[in-house]
């Protein structure tokens, strides 16, 4: 066990006198002796251990229930407990007496053939089992009595103190009170810069590790302890951090490792540091035969090995992913949290940060870095720079989203280490819930053969689930009221008591008292609470009891970094209550029970359903006009006002929870007022939950987070739905999307509205894609430049020729900025705007939403002429009156406009005034991001939305320049 | 078209002179430095501009810290050539000297427009601040083209720090850095000093040129009839001065700025979204035109009997970046057919009577006045949101603005600027001016600066000035000079004497 002390000392304990062990149901007349003997018989002539050791050590006779199915009479059964001196031979003997076949013999000398048998709790991993045995939950405190252990002189490993102690000497202590403090965990966030090769994205293969920028930072500290960065050759110095510099890369890569196991921190953070950083960096040192440096762990010589993962999670969705083994070491990454956790446009570091931090970051591209490698020791410095930032991100981001407290909080009520909730689905959690409560009541879990892929769960068919109440689409100008069900999955199943442990099978139906039973809405029986609590619904009530406890702990705890832990503590008390269910339906996790989910479905479906018929029968004139998985939306009638709503949907809410069992509880929380429903889980409303002021303007399945989709759209939704809610002005609504279409047509939206981007995965696509075309296209332009696989490719669509598809016009936004290349704007109207505007006015406008496409504001359409390329190498380019457009020879203006010179001047005056005041703010803005005024700015950040508007200012800016110029200048 | 040669002594003066006036050798030249090249090019980056900056001031900084400071000293006292060496010294005590930047969450930014809900697609620049920028959160550095430093201004008087200590000055500070926060703490600031001043020829009897800014032609509110009472009063025709300055005397008339009011930007608000992208229509075309027209008329009267320097300010028809340039003569099309009138660009120098004039419009110090606390600057009652400083304290900016040697230290960061390339930043004061003024102040304020004769301390005996140039004292007469608009007052300085007197001409009944 890797821990610390409380001041901070890093402890290395190491547990003696534990062994592993699981269950077999006994064979009658065979005994516990014989059997020990007969599997290590097999062990031996197998060859999977040489002859003179002995992997069964002891088996035993035990009296235990199997946790699935309720049997009639409850009766206990006999189970061999076998335990096994290695636990890495678990799986080989578990597997030859799940086979069957294995000769023993019995007391009569007679040697019987085992038929095959189910095993229990052998795929239990030793460390829990370890951990539930000592009743140790992961990041807790534990006490090692005085005069029970021993130091050790001679170390194995890096930490500070190394302790033999015996397994039952242990003192685990529940991290409640006293130990509610959490341990300073050391943490090491890190960044690396490699030269690329112009074009390609770096390979370790080839491209050199130029710097690594690290960040040491104890949790629950206000300051870092070290900035340090290693740069490949001379860096100029940079205030507050240590350059270290090195001419060769193979002593870079060693010095590296070097300061890892100096600092020894408990976690390694960053972004993308599991699927980048971390393989680049093990690569190129295997590549450049650095044999000292994947010795990152904590153990000495234990060198870190990495393999390359699929993990499936039904909610984590498949990803190819790596896998390391770093003793002692927890590996945080910041981008595989949070793209488990939020739903973004994006996820580049640059976003992620915006969005968190409310701060855009310089990105420097990396065809740039090599350059800048290149150059002297200021041009590398300036890459340090960049890239230090890029390590203090990572451990901002972890504070900011309060990561690794809530982490820390679920891995103590889950009661698993820290690195699985990193590494694993959300399955584990449950399983050591259940075996944990198993365990104090002597149920046992039996093994499932697993037919999904590896990992930590797998997304089994998911059940129809809650039937939805079919919406009522429209506009509603009335307060909805919105009942909810409180944890309504959890609270159904500890209200009909479903459980493993409760489950009656078909056969024993029979045999039981009918008011013993109760059966589901989807068929399955299950015992009464009366006869016999099941395991989930304990498991449930202890959880959602703790919660209320957090909760109101909460309220009465002064200290910010207390309140941040007990928050994140029923923050992971409510996810784990949650998980259940989920559990339960996973139909490749490790127990999973249709007749359960499908059970707590059918009720809640039920549920709603009912408390559809319950309003419209208590309230005249009240209809449900739609109803979600566990919410029901109910219009009272017309012409109630807000107030009367809500007191209405209070008192129903309080009378309707009476008609069902325990503890399902109907809650009023909140009145949509006014409501716009579009479709299934698409709706928009003003959320009130007082009558003073709404809450917030709340959005659900529309288009504003689409990643794919341009901003222009995001802002027309956005603006529209402000118009609709917060205005109520339908008509301005449609006004202002008449002007965006027109000005669409006009082309006088900015083109970073309208950029869209994609990521680069494979360049074997089948189907044509716009952005695999273009970065295609990007390549043959400027090979140096060019997208490469990962990279996200910007694009608009632009013109082409006649009959050209979408695919192939796409083009690089600043490639069009300074060609004035005309974009697509049908495209645009057609196949962007369209669709989700249909969508939003539908239910308002019935069938004259067509009306926002056509008429008067379509009819002016501008063409631009593109500067370069096409029928533009043929003309020659006339100057044009500023007035009128004729053609003229000098100047502004032609004779004719002359006299209304001073109007005509101060309206290009004007827009060149705007276009100045822009340039400005762009520019400066973004010298301040960068932190440095003497440099010209770099930044390739394409996700910042002034990154297009800040060339496309320059670029205007200009012309307008050119413009007022023509009148004349006379100083 | 007006020509930048100094007017010949005997003068463009009108034969219908009611008085007999006195005649000044006026030289605009200087003021060439701020007019921009024909072909205009935004495409260098602001770095340009603060790269310059320190190019041309880091010399004077560092040669007159050494004064202060002493030479460096081994073990002592130590010069840091670059800021990133600070870093890898011990905590000895140093000097650096670089460009200063204020990191201010408050600064007016266009990222922070985009989380303002607005009913605009993409959001309009922001305006001028409404309010201070100083919060606690606020980080202070020093900068050179090397790298940036963390300041830790603990040590220093919280009053001096905020108001020395303004983006884009380049200073010497010198203290040590922190180890433990790599910051540098300040115990001592260094500014350049003043810059050169050409001496001041004698005078044989009393000259004035009078400054006057926001006539503001056209203001809803405008008081007429004060304008029209000026305009006599610089035609001679409004009679004696009782307080002996007969406006005979007077050789110069600067107009520093805002000839016409701020127009309300009517594409704003959320009825604009629809309006916006149409033509303008037919009153608000005159409501642009008109008062231009009658600048136009006031500056032709005026003109023909004074030569008249027009600024264009803030709120007038020119371009928006700073230096703004003169007036566009379509706009001004009858007094710009007489010579007399000069269109000048703002900032403007020139030289009348070998007296050395400069000034602004008043944007620098504005802003500049921002970059204090709330208590140091005052909402204006009349221009609502509007923070602008009393007048003791755009003295003490302006003397600030000398010492350091420049005038426009916010651009580009917080005051637009045009984005210089050239490698010279024409803000930068290569020499001090006998008259430094800021137009459009909300009250008048003025003060004579001496600078004694400084002896350099390591040749004590030598009579030379610190810049070798010019020995003796330097002295310059710094204005606050008010909003005609709102004040009614203009203001008379003395050329001979550097006197400054007030006149005001509200109708006051």
């Amino acid at each position: 066990m890797f821990g610390l002390t409380e001041g901070g000392s890093s402890v290395l304990v190491r547990v003696h006198h534990f062994y592993h062990y699981f269950y077999l149901p006994v064979t009658d007349g065979i005994q516990p002796e014989a059997l020990a003997e007969a599997i290590n018989r097999r062990l031996w002539n197998d060859k999977t251990v040489p002859r003179d050791r002995t992997v069964v050590t002891n088996v035993e006779i035990t009296t235990k229930r199997s946790i699935m199915y309720f049997i009639p009479g409850d009766p206990e059964v006999k189970f061999y407990k076998i335990t096994l001196l290695n636990p890495r031979h678990t799986k080989d003997v578990a597997r030859i007496l799940q086979r069957g076949g294995l000769s023993v013999k019995k007391p009569n000398d007679v040697t019987a053939k085992l038929p095959e048998l189910p095993t229990f709790e052998s795929t239990l991993d030793y460390l829990l089992r370890f951990m539930i045995e000592v009743g140790l939950v992961g990041c807790s405190w534990l006490t090692l009595p005085a005069g029970k252990y021993t130091i050790t002189e001679h170390k194995k490993s890096l930490l500070q103190v190394e302790i033999d102690v015996h397994a039952n000497d242990i003192i685990a202590h529940n991290p409640e009170g006293k130990w509610l403090r959490t341990a300073p965990l050391r943490r090491l966030s890190f960044d690396i810069e490699c030269a690329g090769r112009k074009g390609i994205f770096p390979e370790p293969e080839h491209d050199k590790v130029i710097q690594i920028a690290n960040y040491v930072w104890d949790h629950g500290h206000k300051k870092p302890i070290a900035q340090v960065v290693f740069t490949l050759k001379s860096c100029a110095a940079i205030v507050g951090a240590d350059v270290v510099s090195y001419e060769n890369e193979e002593e870079l890569l060693s010095a590296w490792a070097r300061f890892v196991r100096l600092t020894d921190p408990d976690i390694l953070t960053g972004y993308n540091i599991v699927n980048f950083d971390l393989p680049y960096l093990l690569d190129r040192a295997a590549q450049l035969k650095v044999a000292d440096f994947p010795l990152l762990g904590r153990m000495i010589g234990q060198p870190t090995t990495m393999r390359k993962t699929r993990m499936s999670s039904s909610a984590f969705g498949t990803h190819e992913s790596h896998a390391f083994s770093m003793h002692g070491r927890v590996i945080f990454d910041m981008l595989q949290l949070i793209t488990r956790e939020y739903k973004l446009r994006s996820y580049s570091l640059n976003s992620v940060s915006a969005e968190f931090l409310g701060q855009q970051k310089e990105d420097v591209h990396y065809s740039i870095i090599g350059d800048l490698q290149r150059g002297d020791e200021q041009t590398r410095r300036r890459l340090a720079v960049y890239c230090l930032k890029d390590a203090l991100l990572p451990v901002r981001l972890m504070d900011k989203l309060m990561s690794l407290t809530n982490y820390m909080e679920m891995a103590r009520v889950t009661g698993i280490p820290l690195g699985w909730l990193v590494s694993r689905g959300h399955m584990i959690k449950v399983v050591s819930l259940l075996h944990r409560k198993s365990h104090l009541v002597d149920l046992l879990i039996p093994d499932i053969k697993r037919s999904g892929p590896e990992g930590g769960g797998g997304d089994g068919p998911q059940f129809e689930g809650a039937t939805v109440i079919k919406p009522e689409k429209g506009y509603y100008k009335d307060p909805i009221a919105t009942l909810d069900f409180a944890s309504l999955y959890p609270s159904i199943i500890m209200a009909h008591n479903l459980c493993y442990s409760t489950l009656v099978r078909p056969v024993h139906l029979a045999h039981m008292k009918p008011e013993d039973l109760s059966k589901s809405p989807s068929g399955a029986s299950f015992v009464k609470r009366s006869v016999k609590k099941g395991i989930l619904t304990k498991i449930l009530e202890e959880l959602l009891a703790a919660r209320k406890q957090a909760k109101k702990d909460l309220k009465a705890a002064k200290d910010p970094f207390l309140q941040s832990v007990l928050n994140g503590r029923q923050l992971a008390l409510k996810i784990s209550a949650n998980a259940v269910y989920g559990f339960t339906g996973a139909s490749v996790g490790k127990l999973p029970c249709m007749d359960i989910s499908a059970s707590t479905t059918a009720y809640g479906r039920q549920m709603i359903d009912n408390t559809r018929l319950e309003v419209e029968k208590r309230y005249k004139g009240a209809t449900v006009i739609y109803g979600d998985t566990d919410s029901v939306m109910i219009k009272f009638g017309n012409g109630k006002s807000l107030e009367e709503c809500m007191r209405l949907g209070e008192e129903a809410a309080e009378a309707i929870s009476s008609i069902f069992p325990k503890p399902v509880k109907l809650e009023f929380e909140k009145c949509y007022y006014p409501y716009l429903l579009i479709s299934k889980k698409r709706y928009a409303g003003l959320l009130w939950t007082n009558t003073e002021k709404y809450d917030k303007m709340d959005c659900k399945g529309i288009e504003a987070v689409r990643r794919d989709n341009c901003r222009l759209v995001a802002n027309v939704i956005s603006s529209v739905l402000e118009f609709l809610l917060k205005k109520r002005d339908l008509q301005q609504a449609i006004s202002m999307v008449k002007k965006v279409i027109s000005d669409l047509l006009q082309n006088k939206i900015d083109v970073s509205l309208l950029v869209v981007s994609k990521s680069l995965t494979k360049t074997d696509y089948e189907n044509k894609q716009a952005h695999v075309v273009l970065a295609e296209k990007l390549r043959k332009r400027d090979p140096g430049t060019a997208p490469a696989i990962g990279d996200r490719v910007p694009y608009v669509i632009t013109k082409g020729r006649k009959n050209e598809p979408a695919y192939s016009r796409a083009e690089d936004p600043l490639y069009v900025l300074e060609r004035n290349i005309p974009i697509d704007n049908n495209y645009y109207l057609e196949n962007m705007l369209r669709k989700p505007l249909e969508r939003i006015f539908e239910p308002v406008m019935k069938s004259s939403v067509n009306s926002l496409f056509v008429g008067e504001h379509t009819r002016t359409i501008s063409v631009v002429t593109p500067k370069k390329g096409g029928m533009a190498k043929y003309t020659k380019v006339r100057l044009k009156c500023l007035g009128c457009k004729a053609p003229i020879n000098e100047g502004a203006l032609c004779a004719y406009c002359v006299p209304k010179e001073a109007e005509h001047y101060t309206k290009n005056l004007n827009t060149m005034v705007k276009l100045e005041k822009a340039y400005s703010s762009l520019w400066t803005e973004c010298q301040r991001c960068m932190g440095d005024i003497c440099h010209d700015v770099l930044c390739s950040n394409g996700d910042c939305p002034i990154f297009y508007r800040r060339r496309k200012a320059q670029i205007d800016l200009n012309a307008a320049s050119e413009k007022v110029s023509r009148f004349g200048l006379d100083w | 078209m007006h020509s930048l040669e100094p007017t010949p002594p005997n003068g463009n003066g009108q034969e219908s002179h009611p008085t007999v006036r006195v005649v000044s050798e006026i030289d605009l030249s200087p003021a060439k430095r701020f007019i921009l090249p024909k072909k205009k090019k935004y495409e260098p980056q602001y770095a340009h501009v603060y790269f310059s900056r320190l190019k041309s001031l880091t010399a004077h900084v560092l040669k007159s810290a050494k004064l202060t400071f002493g030479e460096g000293e081994e073990g002592k006292l130590q010069y840091s050539k670059r800021i990133a060496d600070i870093a890898s010294k011990d905590e000895m005590e140093t000097v650096v000297v670089g460009v200063i930047f204020r990191h201010m969450k408050s600064k007016p930014s266009i990222l922070a427009q985009y989380d303002v809900p607005s009913h605009e697609l993409i959001p309009a620049p922001p305006d001028r601040a409404t309010c201070t920028y100083p919060r606690d959160d606020d980080e202070v550095f020093i900068e050179d083209e090397y790298g940036r430093c963390a300041l830790d201004l603990s040590q220093l008087d919280s009053a001096v720090a905020t108001l020395s200590l303004v983006t884009g000055f380049v200073l010497a500070l010198k203290g040590h850095e922190d180890r433990r926060t790599g910051s540098f703490k300040v115990n001592a600031i260094s500014y350049a000093g003043q810059a050169p001043q050409k001496s001041l020829p004698e005078l044989p009897g009393d000259k004035f040129i009078c400054i006057t800014s926001a006539l503001s032609f056209g203001k809803a509110d405008g008081d007429v009839l004060a304008a029209e009472l000026l305009m006599e009063f610089l035609r001679g025709s409004a009679g004696e001065d009782p307080e002996g300055s007969t406006c005979a005397n007077i050789v110069q008339l600067i107009v520093a700025g805002n000839s016409v009011p701020q127009l309300e930007d009517t594409e704003s608000g959320p009825s604009a979204v629809l309006a916006a992208h149409r033509p303008l229509k037919s009153g608000e075309k005159e409501r642009v035109a008109a008062p231009i027209v009658e600048v136009d008329r006031f500056l032709s009267v005026i003109a023909s009997s004074l030569p008249v320097a027009v600024m264009p300010g803030e709120a007038d028809p020119v371009n928006y970046l700073l230096p703004q340039q003169p007036f566009h003569r379509c706009l001004l099309p009858s007094s710009s057919r007489n010579e007399n009138l000069a269109r000048v660009p703002n900032p403007f120098e020139c030289s009348v009577d070998k007296r050395v004039i400069l000034g602004t419009s008043g944007q620098p110090v504005t802003d500049f006045a921002l970059y204090e606390d709330q208590s140091s600057v005052m909402k204006d009652g009349k221009e609502a949101g509007k923070l602008r400083p009393s007048g003791e304290k755009v003295l003490d900016i302006l003397t600030l603005m000398l010492q350091n040697r420049h005038l426009a230290p916010t651009c580009p960061d917080t005051l637009a600027s045009f984005p210089f390339s050239d490698g010279s930043d024409p803000f930068v004061l290569e020499s001090t001016p006998h008259v430094f003024f800021a137009g459009n102040q909300r009250e008048y304020a003025s003060r004579l600066v001496r600078t004694p004769h400084v002896q350099t301390q390591a040749s004590s005996g030598s009579s030379m000035d610190i810049d070798g140039v010019q020995g003796g004292e330097k002295t310059v007469r710094i204005v606050s000079v008010p909003r005609f608009d709102e004040t009614g007052q203009v203001v008379l300085v003395n050329l001979r004497t550097l006197d400054c007197i007030v006149r005001e001409f509200a109708l006051t009944m």
